[in-house]
């Protein structure tokens, strides 16, 4: 409880306000200054919101749990905070990667503008207190989204664009109403883990809603179609930023707005996010699987989808069932999402380094190890995160996530091993292919070197923040838990 | 909290040096991190001293590292683990500037990755609290030595250690660097399983590997006395500490560490690493001993682990007064002054005074740690001055290094024991403890020390007096190299004028209200070191005996430049039979593998062609259908993300229902 401004309530109103007030000058008056400044703001904007989410964490609300804002509007804790830190991290080094080259893009500017409005919406999404702060974040994201998919002017990206704006329509209206019916059977429009849920008829339909609404949002089967459209097929630089800000974005909100029907309707929980969760482990692996050798980048587009069904596993585990380790699933989820966020980053990064666009195939990824060690070593770390190899994040995520699948049903646990292993064979074919002799012309580590070596301090973070995985499981024990 | 910054900070270093490396950059980022990760631990380390030394019972840092799998991570400072940590730290600071220079380019990210790696891991086995994460940092140290020593892995002939083409008994008695490597880590290995099935029985006996708890309950491993045990485990515990510690016949190991380079020899072999097997009888004899030391067994092992130590000692100060190279004579030496502190901690312990023994092997033990510094790293220099690490190379030093003969001389006399130099002070302390065991003890270890001043007369002459031998024009090192070890110089005789306050910490530290001294030993320790140093003068006049004449003298001579041929015996009969051994494993092996490669495929195929009808089913379906079902699978999932919108909005609109008649299907049930 010590903060130089006294009073904790003060401190983060104060914090949140001055990161806010960094992204909009970034958003709305940097583009007018060319993209160097506004790329140097949005770096700047990151890195002083990612000071002051630590600061917040590590002194205001240490030991609280959670601390509650402009009049209830505003609900900050542990959880959230360890997720928005790893964001403001995928901001900042996403925007350090891109020097040089979205610089010289047409639009340059206004790429480093959206994101900032699209950093400002993951950041209203893990502070939202109240449902209209929620639904303000959403629209930030997915507009903000979208038109990051279209920046680079082409057939490709206009097409992907447009596909994710009509889906992420239908997704928008089924959150309105889930919104609706949230309201309805609460009786508030206060979110989180006090929420007390009053009308048992409303609550009903509600959980399937947001599942639906947030499912759609990390790729989850069926509401997935844009998925390998968008991530497969436009630029890998603005995927390996949009991947990693929807996911950390789309378990913001989705564990704040479940968590009040994780003990209203635990079993309606469990049914439809696991039933989802393993169709889209399922198809996201075997289609990683079977489209092998189509295209890298394809392969990871299929094994973002995958990954969504490991995190659903361990949302269905919010669950409050007697027996299931609540608090495993919540840490599993944290540590899960932080390192899918850092490996896309870094591995996306390196695909938009080495892949020809439109249509990134294999042959400029062979032999890279000799050619690019940097570039390579960021690959296979990314890649040994998200097949789970240890120590790295990826691995603990999928731990906890397991642990906590045990409690519910040996059942789950092993599916999840299943689909592990069908991923392993996919993530150990791209390793192999760096490793392969490369055919053509020799040629030499592309410049600038910034991405290479940006996707690999990203990489390197999942191995680094893996050696210890205290951190997000000391997080399990912070308020959500009182909900329970 | 100080101790784990200190921990950290070189393990923080050993990442950025790899980094550092992957991204490619100069060599010089590399070794200046390396020095700034030490230069943060020797800067917390000297913060725990300032706050720990004093505390009473220390304070432990203890943080829960796996909390759902129940493993700590416990860190305690008290007066002896921060004098150490301090010890530790600041050697390794001076040496890292010392190696910047020494190491340069070749190897740069090699030797700070390791170099940062052992330093932080030394560290974490000083401050452990725990036996689990000491052993952990012990293993640390462990495989950046072997890293370390084996640094010139291209097995360059001037990092060889030992006369190329010299045979006993049938082995060669010369290493190099790579072989070096392998014996370092196989010899300290046996020890180490020793000292694992220790601490495992004291988890079996206290259901906790807590060094604070051991210390507070050791009367609970009494058991073992009664099961007769006691004397067996105790000897395996200590064991890790006697491999580490070059004791009889695990010594072996530290002479050709050697061949690593000078800088690694100096920390590793000398200051720093080869002192956690005393640092871990400092550490839990006094814990052990006074809880058990009434049951005759465990005296008895006390006693006898004494003697081995001082069996060592001597052993090892005969090996020194014939070596021909300069790291070698200092190698002996290292080996026959770490006997001296653990002969200390096991006299005092098997004669009832734990606290004393520890006095004498900590301060031994510190002064050790400084002056052999020095020796090797003006060693280095001189090594790198003439070319050549033979002292039949060098000799009139003086002339030419006149400042590393200054810091040598006195680092030297402080090795020597003459008073007032540190070494002085400390290896009265030690012959103190061991006198508390047995006379006859003292009086050998005296004779020892004799041995001690002749060997560093005859160094001294051989490397600094007389005439020059070696072509080429030595010269002193740059700046870097030469302050480091002229400034530990001086520290040697500050150290030893500064001791009668400098006592009071080490008694702290030995948990010793009152220093006693023996004011007979001290003449008697003063008089042995004048004798042995006096022997300058016959080389000085010129007067030597031939040896090659004399075949007794001959004999004698060889047996001890091989090293009393223990390690021709030891290859003789645990070696080469072991590789005979393997072969004949190997040959059986080779037989399975036809069998498996050769006769059972044969069969196989025998059967195969019998079953032909069977194998066309099994062909097709492995050819054809397979591969077909997969594309069939792969067109499906194809089909599936069809790139029309239509069809995505469809499965959207089916997933919607899905998830409603599973949320109906759950109400009804």
């Amino acid at each position: 409880m010590v903060s130089i401004l006294g009073d904790p309530v003060t401190t983060v109103e104060a914090g949140i306000v001055v990161a806010t007030l960094f992204y909009m000058f970034t958003s709305l008056v940097t583009p007018l200054l060319g993209s160097k400044t506004a790329r140097l703001s949005l770096y700047v904007s990151a890195l002083v919101s990612f000071i002051i989410l630590a600061y917040l964490g590590y002194s205001t609300i240490a030991g609280v749990n959670y601390v509650k804002a402009f009049g209830g509007a505003i609900l900050l804790d542990q959880f959230a905070l360890y997720l928005l830190t790893i964001g403001m991290m995928v901001v900042g080094l996403g925007s350090l990667a891109t020097g040089g080259v979205v610089d010289k893009w047409e639009s340059g500017e206004a790429y480093y503008a959206v994101i900032g409005l699209l950093a400002l919406g993951v950041l209203a999404a893990g502070l939202a207190g109240s449902l209209y702060i929620a639904y303000v974040a959403w629209i930030l994201v997915a507009v903000s989204s979208y038109v990051l998919v279209a920046l680079y002017k082409d057939d490709t990206s206009a097409e992907a664009a447009m596909k994710y704006a009509v889906m992420g329509s239908v997704a928008t209206i089924v959150l309105l109403l889930a919104v609706q019916l949230y309201y309805g059977s609460t009786r508030s429009s206060s979110i989180g883990a006090q929420v007390l849920v009053s009308d048992k008829v409303l609550l009903l339909p509600i959980i399937a809603l947001i599942i639906v609404s947030i499912g759609f949002k990390m790729g989850v089967v069926p509401f997935h179609g844009w998925v390998v459209d968008v991530y497969g097929n436009i630029k890998p630089i603005v995927v390996s930023i949009i991947s990693a800000m929807a996911k950390i974005f789309a378990v913001l909100l989705v564990v704040k707005l479940i968590i009040p029907y994780a003990s209203a309707a635990p079993f309606v929980l469990l049914s439809v996010a696991v039933t989802l969760s393993v169709f889209t482990m399922f198809l996201g692996n075997i289609g990683a699987l079977t489209t092998i050798r189509d295209s890298p980048q394809k392969l990871l587009a299929y094994s973002s989808i995958a990954q969504a069904g490991y995190l659903l596993m361990g949302i269905a585990m919010l669950a409050k069932v007697p027996g299931v380790d609540n608090k495993a699933a919540l840490a599993g989820i944290a540590l899960h999402t932080a390192g899918y966020a850092l490996s896309k980053l870094a591995s996306f990064t390196v695909l938009d380094v080495y892949c020809e666009y439109p249509g990134c195939k294999w042959k400029p990824l062979r032999g890279l190890l000799w050619r690019d060690p940097v570039a390579a070593s960021a690959l296979v770390l990314a890649l040994a995160s998200l097949m789970g190899m240890p120590p790295t994040l990826g691995f603990w995520g999928k731990v906890y996530i397991v642990k906590a699948a045990v409690t519910a049903n040996p059942l789950f646990a092993i599916l999840l091993v299943v689909n592990f292993v069908i991923a392993a064979f996919y993530y150990g074919y791209l390793i192999y292919q760096l490793f392969q002799p490369f055919e053509g012309p020799e040629h030499h580590a592309a410049k600038p070197r910034i991405r290479a070596r940006t996707a690999l301090l990203a990489a390197t973070l999942t191995l680094v923040l893996g050696l210890v995985p205290t951190i997000a499981y000391g997080l399990a024990v912070y308020g959500y838990t009182l909900g329970f | 909290m100080a101790a784990f910054v200190a921990v950290i900070a070189g393990y923080t270093a050993t990442v950025l040096v790899i980094l550092e490396s992957l991204l490619e950059l100069n060599w010089r980022y590399k070794a200046w991190t390396g020095v700034a990760g030490i230069g943060v631990a020797a800067l917390a380390s000297a913060i725990a001293v300032a706050t720990g030394v004093h505390a009473e019972h220390g304070s432990v840092f203890s943080v829960d590292w796996l909390p759902s799998l129940g493993v700590k991570f416990a860190l305690r400072v008290d007066a002896l683990s921060a004098i150490m940590g301090l010890v530790v730290a600041v050697l390794s600071l001076f040496i890292a500037l010392y190696s910047v220079e020494y190491i340069g380019e070749w190897g740069a990210g090699r030797y700070w990755v390791f170099y940062t790696f052992f330093v932080s891991s030394m560290l974490l086995l000083v401050y452990a609290d725990d036996l689990i994460a000491m052993f952990i940092g012990w293993e640390g140290t462990g495989i950046s030595s072997w890293a370390l020593i084996g640094f010139y892995f291209d097995d360059r002939e001037e990092a060889w250690v030992g006369d190329p083409g010299r045979k006993r008994l049938g082995v060669p008695m010369w290493f190099t660097p790579t072989h070096s490597a392998l014996r370092a880590i196989s010899f300290t290995r046996v020890g180490d399983i020793g000292m694992l099935i220790g601490i495992g029985v004291v988890y079996a006996l206290l259901g906790t590997v807590s060094i604070s708890a051991l210390a507070h309950e050791s009367s609970a491993l009494v058991p073992l006395i009664v099961k007769g045990i006691a004397a067996i485990w105790l000897i395996l515990f200590y064991l890790g500490a006697l491999a580490k510690s070059a004791q009889f016949p695990f010594h072996e190991w530290l002479v050709t560490a050697m061949t690593g380079p000078t800088s690694v020899s100096a920390l590793i072999h000398a200051a720093t690493m080869v002192k956690a097997g005393v640092y871990f009888a400092l550490r839990l004899t006094p814990i052990l001993a006074p809880a058990l030391i009434a049951y005759a067994s465990v005296r008895e092992v006390y006693t006898g682990l004494a003697w081995l130590s001082l069996f060592t000692a001597f052993a090892t100060a005969t090996m020194a007064l014939v070596a021909r190279e300069l790291k070698l004579v200092l190698a002996y030496s290292t080996a026959s002054q770490l006997s001296y502190m653990l002969a200390a901690v096991f006299a005092a312990a098997a004669a009832g005074h734990a606290a004393e023994g520890v006095f004498g092997g900590f301060a031994h033990l510190v002064s050790h740690a400084v002056f052999k510094a020095t020796l090797f790293l003006v060693a280095g220099a001189v090594i790198h001055a003439v070319h050549s690490r033979y002292m039949d190379d060098m000799g009139g030093l003086k002339k030419y290094m006149p400042l590393s003969f200054a810091a040598f001389l006195l680092a030297a006399l402080s090795l020597a024991a003459l008073p007032p130099f540190s070494g002085w002070w400390s290896k009265d302390a030690a012959v103190h403890a061991i006198s508390l065991m047995s006379h006859e003890a003292a009086m050998f270890a005296l004779i020892t020390a004799v041995l001690t001043a002749i060997y560093t007369s005859r160094m001294l002459y051989y490397v600094f007096l007389g005439e020059y031998r070696g072509h080429g024009h030595p010269h002193e090192p740059g700046k870097l190299m030469l302050y480091p070890y002229f400034i530990l110089g001086i520290a040697s005789l500050g150290l030893g004028l500064a001791w009668p306050w400098m006592e009071h910490y080490i008694a702290l530290a030995a948990g010793l209200h009152e220093v006693e001294a023996e004011i007979s030993l001290m003449v008697m320790g003063t008089a042995a070191s004048v004798l042995g140093l006096s022997t300058i003068a016959l080389y000085m006049r010129g007067l030597r005996i031939d040896i090659e004449s004399s075949p007794t003298l001959r004999t004698i001579k060889d047996f001890l430049y091989d090293r009393w041929l223990l390690n021709a015996i030891i290859y003789r009969v645990i070696v080469y039979p072991g590789k005979r051994f393997a072969e004949l494993i190997s040959v059986v092996e080779r037989a399975l593998d036809r069998l498996a490669h050769e006769a059972i495929p044969a069969v196989g195929l025998f059967l195969v062609k019998r079953v032909h009808v069977a194998e066309n089913v099994y062909d097709t379906g492995l050819q054809t259908s397979m591969p077909s079902q997969v594309a069939i699978l792969s067109e499906k999932v194809r089909s599936l993300q069809s790139g029309d919108m239509r069809d995505y909005l469809t499965y959207f609109v089916v997933g919607v229902i899905l998830a409603a008649v599973i949320s109906a299907f759950v109400i009804m049930t």
